[in-house]
């Protein structure tokens, strides 16, 4: 079942169409991401799903019911551009935004504490914001965020900004929250992410969705029959008629594999035979192409969905 | 719990948390109060002792009647050395203050002198002013040769209190002081003033940092931005109140234990009016505090009161969402200045026109700005002691509350624009389309 549904949203800003007829589906307990360059709509896309701003036309959908007011409450938004009271006590700032959503004081206390001692902040329940660094207010930031358990999680480039220990913190957190039931909305445009936590994607370019799909499914569909050769002593040479070489830019230091690119309606099997008769063939995989590739190749236009 | 009440509950405790809030609260009553005691302090100074005059006595035989104050030593001298009085100053060293000189016909009209080096202090003057004036009044009397005639000039002496009664509408009538009044209205008009300043930047600028770091796009995803800006702009609200109330208390608590009653108005006037109306009375300062009450009672101190509260909310909802609107707009304070200045010098214009209104309370200037609402917050204060009809009241009330709430209503429709606007140099004409 479909947790969020946007339909033919259409967004206008003065002289400029932010979202263009924009529709997607996101499965209930997903990772769902929302990819795009700068620019392309992504934000005003969650805008108007956590009832910020209004779409012009089209309609929002939440679990089977179109988007009303009190929605908010079930919905736990990480903006990017992110920030707190600097002034304020953590415990302070995290129980007025707690309330905000509608918790109980009593119930967010308890909550709280839960988050504070999960990423080790209870000692530092009590300093203002401004004393902190700026991991801890990330983390300060994050129990904000989910602290009133919403069903559904917007987090607009979650990443931008962790060190690589926090994000890990982070990403395990977020797979957490998916297997408690949260469908999830992920902003992005670090594809190494998406490739590690989204189950599935639509890609915005100039205000219109390009691609979309399962993410799996989406890089087998940009893939361009390369392939990853490795056998003992020797190199592999072209053999025209069935493969090139893929003159290769990826290559690693310590990667002996080489790579190669199948001529248009050649069989693997074949490949692979004739490989086996002239070298000793240690291994062979297809490659498919990275999410970085899929999104730079998108958004320059070559394919449609 | 309401979003509403949590926004205005964390404006509030978070301003009257910070020291600064608690240091300008208790510092501004000392510093009003220093302001307005330091003249008397300044010239009750001296500097520890008595300072030497001398008395020269060219004949007028009066020169034994002046006696020595704390301030001063007199010292008698016949005659001029030298016929000079700076010779005379200079031999005597620096001990010598200053050196006076009664000319033999003082009673005709001559002038007394007074020689040295710099100004003297105008106590000295008009001891010796009050002390000759009354001795040679009377040696005139004395020199009628009328037997008891001292005594009965004194009998004749008068000394009229005046009281003032103001007619009301129901053929009542109410007596007060027109100072009091005066200066009553004066300071709640400087306090509307002084608010609506010092409270609508704390409004810009609580609506600027919450747009520069960012907090806004979390908490309107909570609450819809309208509900956040009027939290913001009861919250301070609020905190006004209270500093209101603070001040009011302290003043009672100092008027109290210091028994200056005359503290009450802060104006020499106002201490002068209730010196003489409880010093005829032969009663102690003590009473004079209950005195300045009672005048200020007489002057319907509830009436001026609950307008201030009414025209102080609604001003500032009007002036406060003004200020709202044009924080959201801006990235940072000095940008906000092109929509601010306008605003600031309507807000003098009114005091302007209040401090105007105190010669003409009834004046078109008057009438015309206590009905507008940009300027009646001020000027009805003014206008009030003096008496108006409840329907003009009633009336300019209802305009200042209509016109506020459209405000609230148009910077509503500015404020959720602009707080998600970043890094763009916003226009007018921007904010006009805006509203749209």
């Amino acid at each position: 079942m479909n947790y969020i549904e946007v339909k033919d949203v259409v967004k206008d800003y003065d002289k400029h169409r932010a979202l263009d007829h924009v529709s997607m589906d996101v499965p209930e307990g997903c990772i769902y991401g929302l990819l795009g360059p700068n620019g392309a709509g992504k934000t005003s896309l969650i805008r108007i799903i956590n009832q910020i701003t209004k779409a012009d036309s089209g309609e929002i959908w939440l679990n089977g019911e179109l988007l009303k007011p009190e929605d908010v409450r079930n919905m736990g938004y990480l903006p990017e551009e992110r920030g707190l009271y600097k002034k304020m006590k953590i415990a302070d700032q995290i129980m007025y935004l707690a309330q905000l959503k509608g918790m109980s004081r009593r119930d967010a206390e308890t909550e709280m504490q839960a988050w504070l001692d999960r990423f080790e902040l209870t000692e530092w329940r009590n300093k203002k914001v401004e004393t902190l660094s700026k991991g801890m207010a990330q983390k300060v930031q994050f129990i904000a965020t989910v602290i009133h358990r919403p069903k559904l999680l917007i987090f607009d480039e979650p990443f931008s900004g962790f060190d690589p220990v926090n994000a890990e913190i982070l990403k395990r957190e977020i797979l957490r929250l998916r297997d408690n039931g949260a469908t999830i909305l992920f902003s992005t445009h670090n594809m190494g992410s998406v490739e590690e936590v989204c189950e599935q994607i639509s890609l915005i370019n100039h205000s219109r969705v390009v691609l979309q799909g399962d993410v799996n499914e989406v890089r087998h569909r940009f893939k361009k029959h390369i392939y990853a050769v490795n056998v003992r002593d020797g190199v592999v040479l072209p053999e025209p008629g069935m493969f090139t070489l893929k003159p290769d830019e990826t290559h690693r230091p310590g990667d002996m594999s080489t790579y190669i690119r199948l001529n248009a309606g050649v069989n693997i099997k074949d490949v692979i035979s004739c490989l086996n008769e002239k070298y000793e063939l240690t291994g062979f995989h297809e490659i498919l192409p990275s999410m970085n590739e899929v999104f730079i190749e998108a958004v320059n236009g070559k394919e449609k969905i | 719990m309401n979003r509403l009440f949590l926004i205005i509950r964390r404006e509030y405790l978070n301003i009257v948390a910070r020291k600064s809030f608690i240091v300008m609260t208790l510092l501004i009553p000392v510093l009003s109060l220093l302001c307005m005691a330091a003249p008397a302090l300044l010239m009750g100074l001296n500097d520890g002792e008595r300072k030497n005059v001398v008395i020269v006595d060219e004949g007028s035989q009066l020169a034994d009647v002046i006696k020595d104050t704390d301030e001063y030593h007199f010292m008698r001298a016949d005659s001029l050395a030298n016929k000079n009085p700076r010779n005379f100053y200079e031999s005597a060293s620096d001990t010598v203050y200053a050196v006076v000189v009664l000319p033999r016909n003082l009673a005709h009209r001559e002038f007394l002198s007074v020689f040295s080096e710099k100004p003297v202090q105008s106590s000295l003057v008009s001891h010796l002013k009050d002390t000759f004036d009354e001795e040679l009044t009377a040696r005139n009397i004395e020199t009628l040769g009328i037997p008891g005639i001292q005594e009965k000039v004194d009998e004749c002496k008068a000394d009229i209190k005046v009281s003032e009664i103001q007619w009301r509408d129901e053929g009542e009538e109410e007596s007060g002081s027109a100072v009091l009044s005066q200066i009553l209205g004066i300071v709640l008009a400087m306090l509307a003033y002084m608010f609506v300043l010092m409270y609508g930047a704390m409004i810009m600028n609580g609506v600027i940092e919450e747009k520069t770091n960012r907090i806004v796009e979390v908490i309107v995803s909570s609450c819809k931005p309208v509900e956040l800006m009027l939290g913001k702009i009861i919250g301070v609200a609020l905190v006004g109140l209270t500093q209101l109330f603070i001040w009011g208390g302290l003043t009672l608590l100092v008027s109290t234990a210091f028994g200056f009653g005359g503290l009450m108005t802060g104006m020499s006037d106002a201490t002068e009016t209730i010196n003489a109306m409880s010093a005829a009375r032969g009663e102690t300062l003590p009473v004079e505090l209950e005195e300045v009450i009672r005048t200020i009672a007489g002057v319907k101190i509830g009436q001026l009161m609950i307008s201030f509260l009414f025209f102080g909310i609604g001003g500032f909802l009007l002036y406060g969402s003004l200020f709202a609107a044009f924080g959201s707009a801006v990235d940072q304070p000095s940008d906000a200045s092109q929509f601010t200045t306008p605003v600031i010098m309507i807000v003098i214009f009114a005091l302007w026109a209040g401090m105007a209104c105190i010669e003409n309370p009834d004046g078109p200037l008057a009438v015309w700005c206590s009905y507008i609402p940009f300027t009646s917050p001020i000027v009805m204060m003014v206008r009030i002691p003096y008496g108006i009809p409840m329907w003009e009241l009633i009336a300019s009330v209802v305009l200042l509350y209509g016109t506020a709430f459209a405000f609230v209503w148009l910077a509503g429709r500015i404020y959720r624009r602009g707080i998600l606007m970043y890094g763009k140099k916003v226009s007018i004409m921007d904010i006009f389309r805006w509203i749209k």
